[in-house]
């Protein structure tokens, strides 16, 4: 009896962790839609130049969407990315132009590893709110880059960042190979390291991980790391592309990292979602984003979009809460049906 | 004399577990009524019903012939129910007159603490709780006042039906119970009285209601029921459960895990030694000590006092992973918040716990973690479909089994099953006491089961602790055993119990 | 560490009120002009939009709950009044109104989401708070702008050359916090943030007390953003991010502990104030500008620090208090252990 219960429930699963392709590629169908469909409003839009354009920028969203959702995965917050991305291209421009060397782009790296670590420790052992935690960072780092710089930002673009972020293989952008790249590379991590699979579990359910003897605090700071790290890169792709480095170059990011890792379906109390998910809402919100601009309506209503879909999708994959919202409806329905019932 | 209370055919199921099954029975206005049952045999959810926290899904409630469907508290209030909760219901930061009052603390937009406190002051003089000052919080009562506080403040609401559920648990001596009740007892009020102290129950009540398993055993006059066929109708017939049935096993007397003076929180002088090819059980109402010991001896809880030995080794165990390394798993109680990974496959469920044995070079997902899957999976006769499944979608049964593959793929010597049997069918049950089985007799495993069923406690274990306020206060071996013996012993009449065996 | 030590740590507001007092003393030696009626009304004039903010958030912390929407709402209020209004008086006045109705309206959507929906309250929030951002965005792109002369330089003046208005909206957030504390509702608010399962069984309508505190915080988020304005006399979508952190930090430094069940609003306000004079310090210290931000998100870190250490006291208090009888009518029964269970049986 119980075989034939649990047969019931869903298709079996290829991967260990809860699949939602359907979702993911509905997303990307969505997208697909919109890029011809955008001709219609600006003959601009739709071409090939303007979908690889979207591709593009999608990459250096998705990165930044890898980091924030493996912190998401955990069940925390990540509000310093701005601020290490737009540290990490000022170095790149200061540091990296002048000597560009493996190991000049290893202390880069390493001094948002240093970010990511205080992170992970004020939130998994000093149990500082990783919202508060990272917000005073993210204002911290920023005093940091301000503050190096003194207002103007050194330096130049490295010509090597330039030429990949650029450049073009039989005329597709390189970017978009490095987008691909991530999805693979970020897909593995996530879901076939034995570091993702502690990061779904200590998200799944803190109390069990720590039972089974997963360290916890470790873990967590990881996952820290790792987004901060990620948040570098994405500073210096940044700078490749748009051919230098500012202090506010991060800020797009504060909202749309975690936009783009909620609408990719991940889920924002941590250990549910899928980086494949993450990228699909990348090309899925920077088309929307594209479109915006095209139509000629304020910025402000991409940022409006974001959040409103912030608060649809948690909704949409959290089925409780339908449940709650209509709770009032059948209830009314309920009553109509038990009544004739109670009177016998 | 008429009827207080009359329920006809209450139900109420969490998804595959019933709490109540058609549950009826009346209670004349007047009397003093008492619920019996052992753990999860569906008082508290009466209870919660009755004081409209939980909606039965089928049944009627009628309170002096009226029809009663309580949506919330203040509905159970208006009908003139109140209700002194178990798990005391008392906020820590507010004072004791704000508790008592709430939640309509007085007339008039503001709360007139000095009217509160006088008036707080005057009802607890008058239930003889009069050294409890009204203007502290009640983080710093102790625990036994916070619970004659609770009692308070459930009847100063005047009740027509007063439910009162393990009122005695926390209090040291139940003569300002009795007395208090006494003072209140009137032709209108009329009292539903949970506990698990049969003294209690014969002093204080007329009749009685039996649950088991969500359903009524029988309703009884309690002067013609003596103790022994109470524990009978409590525990369940012990049919096919004989004594003949124990086979001595391996036991090689090596110790496995001696504990020795532990004492915590909750626990004192607990003392004992699990021995290497032992199934030792553990029996003990709720809240006895028993969970502090086991989460001690997991590693997740640190002891005031005392030492543990592991293989005649003295240990600290600081952490699950300090524990783990001395061979120690545990499976925790509560299988939806300490033991399943919700949203993760079955699989991914079973290897949380031994990433390291099922990996190949840090990467996961492939054959290898399948294949040592599906070897603890046969073991705890989990089908292996259900390893590609969302543990979500799989029944309370095979979730457990899933939880306890994943303590055996982590290849510890001992383990600690904390009433892995609750809340799963019969199949799985049997599955479990053959995994155990098995267990020890590799030779050298030892497992420490603690279970809230004593009959199957009695029917699988050769040797039994029992636990009562925090230490172990009898243990019974052998023919010693039986589910009545064990009642006695986890309710503290174990004295009783051995005098009238001699 | 004695037990006075203890106490004083134990208790968010005198720690608070502590700091203060020591850092006003720093900053009155380092700077000549500092007692001057101008300095003190200047100081209360930048804090007030903190305290309007930090009031209101840490009613919706002591329930339990957290709201990042006050970044939203107070670019909200603060665009609607730039745009939403010219020189006049009636303008300013309408604009006034339609901020705090949209601050209303912000609140009432939190209050649904969380109360009702029972969405986590900083998804939720979190949500709102980009949606409002959005909105003020699209109000005004980019900053700039001005206000009617009522609220800059009007609600920065002194009413009748004697009472700062300031001070008049500080005393209003004061006053009213001690009313709502000595209310039904602030009761309210303590139970459900400390145990909401046995503020449920105590009969306490958790749902519409929750639904209030979003709305009430919403409201007051649209004042400070009023305030706010007063300030900066102009308009700018963008400014979310510091005013934010600068009332979490107002919130943590008073002892309100993220969380619920515990803090004060009184705690906050001096939060504020510490804030305000942590800033006039800086710049009289002549520390950069640059640098201003690495202070304040430091302060931010270490006063989340300073409040579980203060929370660490509070509770080894509580042990010592309980482990020692007060009375006799405690030492005559048997001594009982935090868990709930005797620990000796006659």
């Amino acid at each position: 009896m119980t075989k034939t219960s649990d047969a019931r429930f869903g298709a079996t699963k290829r991967f260990p962790i809860r699949g939602h392709t359907g979702y993911v590629l509905a997303l990307l169908a969505v997208s697909v839609v919109l890029m011809p469909v955008s001709k219609l409003i600006s003959p601009s839009l739709g071409s090939w130049t303007t979908v690889s354009a979207i591709l593009v920028v999608s990459s250096m969203l998705a990165l930044v969407g890898f980091g924030q959702g493996l912190v998401i995965l955990v069940g925390e917050l990540d509000l310093s990315l701005p601020s290490t991305v737009a540290l990490a291209g000022v170095l790149t421009t200061a540091w990296l132009s002048v000597t560009p060397s493996v190991l000049t782009f290893l202390q880069i790296l390493g001094i948002a590893a240093v970010i990511g670590l205080v992170n992970g420790i004020g939130v998994a052992f000093l149990r500082v709110p990783s919202f508060i935690m990272t917000l005073g960072m993210q204002l911290i780092v920023a005093g940091a880059a301000l503050g190096y710089t003194k207002g103007t930002v050194p330096g130049t673009t490295p010509d090597f960042l330039a030429s990949v972020m650029l450049g073009k293989w039989w005329g597709i952008p390189i970017p978009i190979f490095l987008l691909v790249g991530m999805a693979v590379v970020g897909t593995v991590i996530q879901q076939y390291t034995r570091f993702g699979r502690k990061l779904y579990a200590v998200g799944s359910n803190r109390a069990t991980a720590e039972l089974v003897g997963l360290r916890v605090g470790l873990i967590v700071t990881g996952a820290f790391v790792v987004s901060a790290i990620a948040a570098a890169l994405t500073g210096m792709m940044l700078v490749g592309y748009g051919g230098g480095a500012t202090l506010g170059m991060g800020d797009v990011y504060f909202l749309s990292s975690i936009a783009v890792v909620v609408v990719g379906g991940s889920s924002i109390l941590g250990g549910r979602g899928s980086f494949l998910g993450t990228v699909a809402a990348a090309i899925f919100l920077t088309t929307i984003a594209t479109l915006i601009q095209a139509v000629g309506i304020s910025q402000g209503w991409q940022t409006f979009i974001y959040g409103f879909l912030i608060v649809a999708v948690i909704g949409l994959l959290n089925r409780d809460l339908y449940a709650r919202a209509f709770a009032p409806v059948s209830r009314l329905m309920q009553r109509g049906r038990s009544a004739p019932a109670a009177a016998n | 004399m008429g009827l207080a209370l009359e329920l006809t055919g209450l139900s109420k199921a969490y998804g595959p577990t019933k709490a109540l099954q058609d549950v009826s029975f009346n209670v004349v206005e007047g009397q003093t009524h008492a619920i019996i049952g052992e753990n999860g045999a569906g008082k508290s959810t009466l209870i919660r019903a009755l004081a409209g926290l939980e909606r039965p899904d089928r049944g009627s409630i009628r309170i002096q012939g009226r029809a009663y469907a309580p949506r919330n508290l203040k509905d159970s209030r208006r009908a003139g129910v109140s209700t002194a909760f178990q798990d005391l219901s008392l906020l820590p930061n507010l004072t004791v007159a704000e508790n008592l009052f709430l939640p309509r603390l007085g007339r008039g937009l503001l709360v007139k603490r000095k009217d509160n406190e006088a008036a707080a002051r005057e009802v607890l003089d008058k239930y003889r709780v009069g050294h409890i000052s009204p203007n502290r919080t009640v983080d710093g009562l102790a625990l036994a006042d916070k619970q004659k506080l609770e009692i308070v403040r459930a009847i100063s609401h005047q009740p027509k039906i007063l439910l009162l559920d393990e009122p005695s648990a926390a209090l040291p001596d139940v003569e300002w119970l009795y007395s208090l009740l006494a003072d209140i007892r009137s032709s209108d009020l009329t009292i539903l009285y949970i506990s698990h102290r049969l003294a209690e129950i014969r002093d204080l009540c007329q009749t009685a209601t039996v649950l088991r398993n969500g359903e009524v055993v029988d309703t009884v006059r309690v002067d013609e029921a003596d103790d022994s066929r109470v524990f009978q109708m409590m525990g369940g017939a012990t049919e096919g459960h004989g004594t003949e049935a124990r086979q001595v096993r391996g036991v090689t007397g090596e110790p496995a895990i001696e504990v020795r003076n532990l004492s915590g929180q909750s626990i004192k002088d607990v003392n004992f030694t699990l021995q290497q090819g032992e199934l030792l059980g553990v029996a003990a109402l709720e809240g006895q000590g028993q969970g502090e010991t086991f989460r001690i001896l997991a590693g997740a809880l640190k002891p005031a006092g005392g030492q543990v030995y592991v293989d005649d080794e003295a240990v600290t165990l600081n952490s699950t992973s300090a524990a783990l390394r001395r061979g120690i798993s545990f499976v925790a109680e509560e299988r939806k918040t300490e033991g399943i990974f919700p949203g993760l496959s079955t699989l991914g469920n079973v290897t949380a716990g031994a990433l390291r044995k099922v990996d190949r070079f840090g990467f996961l997902g492939g054959r290898r973690e399948f294949a040592s899957s599906v070897d603890v999976a046969r073991e705890v006769d989990l089908n292996e479909r259900y390893l590609r499944m969302d543990i979500d979608a799989l029944s309370g049964g095979n979730q457990q089994k899933a939880v306890l593959a994943r303590s055996l793929l982590q290849g510890s010597k001992y383990l600690l099953l904390y009433d892995p049997s609750r809340g799963v069918d019969v199949g799985t049950k049997g599955t479990i006491y053959g995994l155990m089985e098995r267990f020890v007799n590799r030779g050298d495993h030892a497992v420490l089961w603690y279970s809230t069923d004593l009959a199957e406690l009695s029917a699988v274990c050769d040797r039994i602790l029992c636990f009562y306020r925090g230490s172990v206060v009898q243990e019974l071996a052998g023919t010693d055993i039986s589910v009545e013996a064990l009642l006695a012993a986890i309710t503290g009449h174990a004295g009783a119990e051995r005098e009238a065996k001699a | 560490m004695s037990t006075a030590i203890k106490r004083a740590l134990s208790n968010g507001s005198v720690l608070a009120f502590a700091i203060l007092t020591i850092m006003y003393v720093v900053y009155v030696y380092s700077s000549i002009d500092v007692l001057t009626v101008n300095n003190a009304t200047d100081l209360l004039n930048n804090v007030a939009p903190l305290v309007v903010a930090a009031t209101g958030l840490t009613l919706v912390i002591i329930s339990g709950g957290f709201d990042l929407s006050i970044g939203g709402v107070v670019v909200l209020s603060n665009v609607i009044l730039v745009t939403q209004s010219d020189t006049t008086l009636q303008s300013g006045l309408l604009a006034v109104v339609i901020a705090l109705a949209a601050g209303l309206a912000v609140g009432a959507i939190n209050g649904v989401l969380v109360a009702y929906l029972r969405v986590q309250s900083i998804a939720a929030t979190l949500g709102t708070f980009i949606m409002c951002s959005g909105i003020a965005l699209v109000i005004m792109p980019s900053p700039g702008g001005s206000v009617p002369n009522f609220i800059a330089p009007g609600l920065n003046s002194a009413l009748g050359g004697v009472l700062p208005v300031s001070l008049v909206v500080i005393g209003a957030c004061l006053i009213g916090w001690l009313v709502i504390r000595r209310s039904r509702f602030g009761v309210y608010i303590y139970a459900l943030g400390s145990d909401e399962r046995s503020a449920v069984q105590s009969g306490i309508p958790v749902a519409g007390t929750k639904f209030k505190v979003y709305l009430g915080a919403g409201f007051l988020y649209a004042l400070a953003g009023v305030m706010l304005t007063a300030q900066t006399a102009s308009g700018d979508a963008n400014a979310s991010a510091l005013f934010m952190v600068l009332v979490f930090a107002a919130v943590a430094i008073g002892g309100t502990r993220f969380g619920g069940g515990r803090g004060s609003a009184v705690g906050s306000i001096i939060g504020a104030g510490v804030l305000g004079v942590l800033q006039k310090m800086l710049f009289a210290l002549g520390v950069s500008t640059f640098y201003t931000g690495i202070v304040q998100g430091a302060v931010l870190i270490l006063a989340v620090i300073l409040g579980h250490v203060s929370q660490f006291a509070a509770e080894r208090l509580k042990e010592e208090e309980t482990a020692q009888p007060s009375d006799e009518s405690t030492s005559s029964e048997a001594k009982i252990s935090s868990e709930g269970v005797l620990s000796d049986q006659d």
